[in-house]
């Protein structure tokens, strides 16, 4: 035995030398790397000048101006005074400049940060998020490094009960059982580096469901648990008697305007009084009501080009039954215009990336809408400046004032004249350093397999199958009753709760397995009749490198010829085209349907 | 136990000796070792970047705490009671040596182990899965795991105590297995059917996976709630192994 040691035979080093490795592997593993290594060479004191621009500082405007920016800070901003001669200097040509755009309403998911960036959008205040990256988050936005993502703070996991909403996304979400519990809720979400508390309360009954939500005394465990701790509680509503709990309760704000009915008098007399803000998310809205903001975005080119797939995908989606919603949507807007007339504060949020949303631009479409609703430009654009960012207590953000974060956006036009001068976005600064405006993706080629020749009758070949969200976990039920070659196919099922979205029906497989991609880049349209009930019903369509990628959904009319554009869906790869399916979607309910004459050419 | 007490140092030499011998022992059953190392490592290949590549991060977590679970149940299980049977302890016995380097050198063996695959996994994750932690989440994980190892090498050692060599390999295979499965150490527990869900909180593996997961901050929140689970199973399995040890000393008497 004493003879091992002063030799160190051959395994005594094995065992040094296996110690010694992992000890050299832990140590080379990667880090999060912050942004600020590239951008170095830029930081140091240098002085940039923007001159020749008309400023809005988040209050009011400038014309003449010039803005001097170092260090990731604006250094000063003068007025009818000559820029310094020795520094770097950009003629911003007589456009604006506007103070880094704040987005009161996102859910940051995937590329978000940096898709809403290009988009002017600096800082972003997300309603709802897993908390898993909250230090780093902090971190970056305590930064001035030069960075290519947008600033996030977040309410983390949002307030509601099991079942309810907010937990149909996949994800578990800890939920609240009553109000006794209320004060370890917020303690937790505060520990895990929540800056707000968001509560929901939303029953379903505006959008024709029926979900479990919270009660009063909840909410107000909640408010007061949040409020005692020094930190906001907003809350989510999609209904009056909602927005009437919450502000009973004492909220500090309203994440969503309601849109079940028309304004009572009295409710806005406390929104005033009592300075509860309420961030409308006019685009999310609207297009639950049919009224995508994607011609308006599309209708810029620059804008257009800029946007990521990700982007594209969540604005070329529809909520399911939107269009049968348009009815109500006056009544929506002249709320909004009877809550600013009145003076409730507004802030500007999109809460991308729900359906014809897309992080970034539908913030300046809500600026658009915003406009529409009867604030003047100035007011607008305060609403996603200055407003949030006093009402969030973001000092150094929405202002172009010295010391302010040279965060900061040049339109070439001026958007105070005419708010539709946003769409000319020429530059963004994010910490004093200017954003690549293009994205980084590569776009996919075409598949090079052969076309196949068109027109196909759907019913040609009888593939059709009986489809439902069970795949997705759901507990819908569907059977083909009759499926005749060459004429139609008609199906029955049950929508079921289960999943986020129950959808239930039959779905039409190019290829010989189901969902195989088939090159069907001819394809222009696609026309079907449907001959349905009352309900919802919904085309998807998948398509693309991966089968479980997110199908396009576009809302079909019940009872007429839908006609679809398919090369209006930049999102959609025709060249890869797995499946079309036609579903009923929404809430618990029996249906029976027929598809005839559906044709793709 | 029952004789003189060695002098401290000697005894810590003796202890270290062990441990070098439990070292040549893994050097020298290549057969064992390699695929104890190369089987959890290779799985969360398969399952955690191929088929799942946006969990990775949370499969880190809960495939590491798979190896060090099998690392552990392994080397103290099976390899407890073949030596048993080998009269190998009651060799020792008859030694000055002290019969704790047994259980000393087996859990150094076990802690190499685990730290081979943490290591292992942690480089898998980090240079074909893309996953960037904080230096202080890497070095935690490893240490959180290689000190996680200790209730189940306690549940090791008590069934190797307990069981005949024969029998010991097949129910540390039938532990082993469902125990990772049902703790949700390959699918996410929140993916479980409704009714399976209840039971994970009641099996040692999940809160070390709970652990790993805060950790690497997939899990806010509080981590003691867990620690204190693992605690307490600590000490239900260290009686079973007092039970064990006392059964053997009277079956070899």
């Amino acid at each position: 035995m004493k003879s091992l040691r002063p030799k160190l035979p051959l395994p005594a080093l094995g065992l040094v030398l296996v110690v010694a490795l992992m000890i050299v592997v832990m140590v080379s593993l990667p880090s999060p790397q912050e942004d600020a290594s590239e951008g170095a060479a830029i930081r140091s004191g240098d002085v940039l000048a923007l001159t020749n621009a008309r400023i809005f500082d988040g209050q009011t405007i400038h014309a003449d101006a010039t803005l001097l920016i170092s260090g990731g800070r604006i250094e000063s901003l003068l007025v009818d005074e000559p820029p310094p001669a020795d520094v770097e200097t950009i003629d911003i040509g007589g456009g604006t400049l506007l103070p880094g755009l704040i987005d009161a309403h996102v859910h940051a998911f995937g590329s978000a940060r940096s898709d809403a960036l290009r988009f002017g959008v600096t800082t972003m205040l997300d309603m709802f998020r897993p908390p898993f990256d909250f230090d780093q988050t902090r971190r970056q936005r305590e930064s001035l490094a030069p960075t290519t993502r947008a600033d996030l703070f977040s309410a983390g996991f949002l307030a509601t009960v099991e079942g309810g909403h907010g937990t149909q996304y996949g994800f578990e979400v800890p939920t609240l059982a009553g109000p006794e519990v209320a004060d370890d809720w917020v303690e937790a979400r505060l520990a895990e580096g929540s800056d707000y508390i968001k509560i929901v309360i939303e029953s379903g009954a505006a959008w024709g469901s029926r979900l479990p939500t919270l009660d009063a005394d909840t909410v107000q465990a909640l408010v007061d648990a949040a409020q005692s701790r020094g930190v906001m509680a907003v809350a989510h509503v999609s209904t009056q008697a909602a927005a009437a709990m919450a502000v009973e309760a004492g909220v500090d704000g309203l994440v969503h305007l309601f849109v079940d009915e028309a304004l009572d008098p009295d409710l806005t007399r406390r929104l005033v009084e009592e300075a509860i803000f309420v961030i409308p998310t006019t685009t999310v809205l609207a297009g639950s009501h049919g009224r995508s903001g994607r011609d308006w975005i599309e209708s810029y080119g620059a804008l257009a080009a800029r946007l990521s797939a990700q982007q594209r995908q969540s604005l070329e989606q529809s909520f399911p039954g939107s269009q049968l919603r348009a009815g109500r949507w006056p009544m929506v807007l002249s709320n909004l215009r009877a809550l600013h007339a009145a003076g409730v504060v507004l802030l500007a949020g999109s809460d991308a990336p729900n359906p014809a949303t897309a992080y970034g631009a539908s913030l300046l479409h809500e600026i658009k809408l915003l406009v529409e609703a009867g604030l003047s430009t100035t007011e607008a654009l305060q609403a996603a400046t200055s407003v949030p960012a006093e009402r969030f207590s973001l000092a150094d953000r929405g202002c172009l004032r010295d010391g302010c974060r040279a965060d900061l956006v040049w339109v070439t036009g001026d958007p105070i004249r005419d708010i539709d001068a946003l769409g000319g976005i020429e530059g963004v600064w994010k910490n004093g350093v200017r954003v690549a405006m293009t994205t980084e993706e590569v776009v996919r080629p075409a598949a090079a397999t052969e076309a196949v020749a068109l027109p196909i009758d759907l019913h040609s070949d009888g593939q059709w199958t009986a489809s439902t969200d069970e795949f997705m976990g759901g507990q819908s039920s569907a059977e083909i009753v009759e499926n005749l070659s060459e004429r139609s196919v008609d199906v029955r099922g049950r929508l079921n709760p289960g999943f986020a979205f129950p959808y239930a029906g039959v779905m039409w497989n190019p290829g010989e397995e189901l969902m195989s991609a088939v090159n069907l880049s001819g394809a222009e349209t696609l026309s079907l009749t449907l001959e349905a009930g009352s309900g919802d019903y919904q085309l998807m369509i998948f398509s693309g490198d991966d089968a479980a990628a997110a199908p396009i959904r576009i809302d079909l009319v019940a009872n007429e010829t839908n006609r679809i554009e398919l090369s209006g869906y930049s999102s959609l790869d025709r060249s890869r085209l797995r499946a079309i399916g036609v579903f009923a979607t929404g809430p618990e309910q029996a249906f029976e349907f027929t598809v005839r004459e559906a044709l793709l050419q | 136990m029952n004789r003189v007490s060695m002098p401290l140092n000697r005894r810590l030499v003796s202890y270290g000796q062990f441990m070098y011998c439990q070292w040549l022992n893994l050097l020298r059953l290549p057969a064992y070792s390699i695929p104890t190392l190369v089987f959890p490592v290779m799985f969360f290949a398969f399952f955690g970047i191929v088929m799942n590549p946006g969990a990775t991060a949370y499969l880190l977590a809960t495939f590491s705490t798979f190896g060090v679970l099998g690392a552990a149940l392994f080397a103290f299980g099976v390899g407890v009671a073949t030596e048993r049977a080998q009269g190998w302890y009651t060799l020792i016995r008859a030694t000055p040596a002290p019969l704790a380097g047994i259980v000393i050198g087996k859990w150094f063996g076990a802690a190499l182990f685990s730290a081979a695959i943490v290591v292992t996994m942690c480089a898998v994750a980090a240079f074909l899965g893309g996953v960037k932690l904080e230096a202080s989440q890497w070095w935690g994980l490893l240490a959180v795991l290689i000190a996680g190892t200790l209730p189940f090498c306690l549940l090791g050692l008590g069934l190797g105590l307990l069981l005949s060599p024969n029998v010991a390999p097949a129910v540390i295979n039938i532990v082993y297995l469902p125990l990772a499965f049902l703790s949700g150490l390959w699918v996410p527990v929140s993916q479980f059917p409704g009714w399976l869900k209840p039971l994970a909180p009641w099996l040692p593996p999940y809160h070390l996976a709970e652990v790993a997961l805060h950790i690497t901050g997939v899990r806010p929140g509080d981590p003691w709630a867990s620690v204190l689970a693992l605690s307490l199973f600590s000490a239900l399995f260290a009686l079973l192994v007092v039970i064990g040890w006392r059964r053997m000393l009277a079956m070899s008497r």
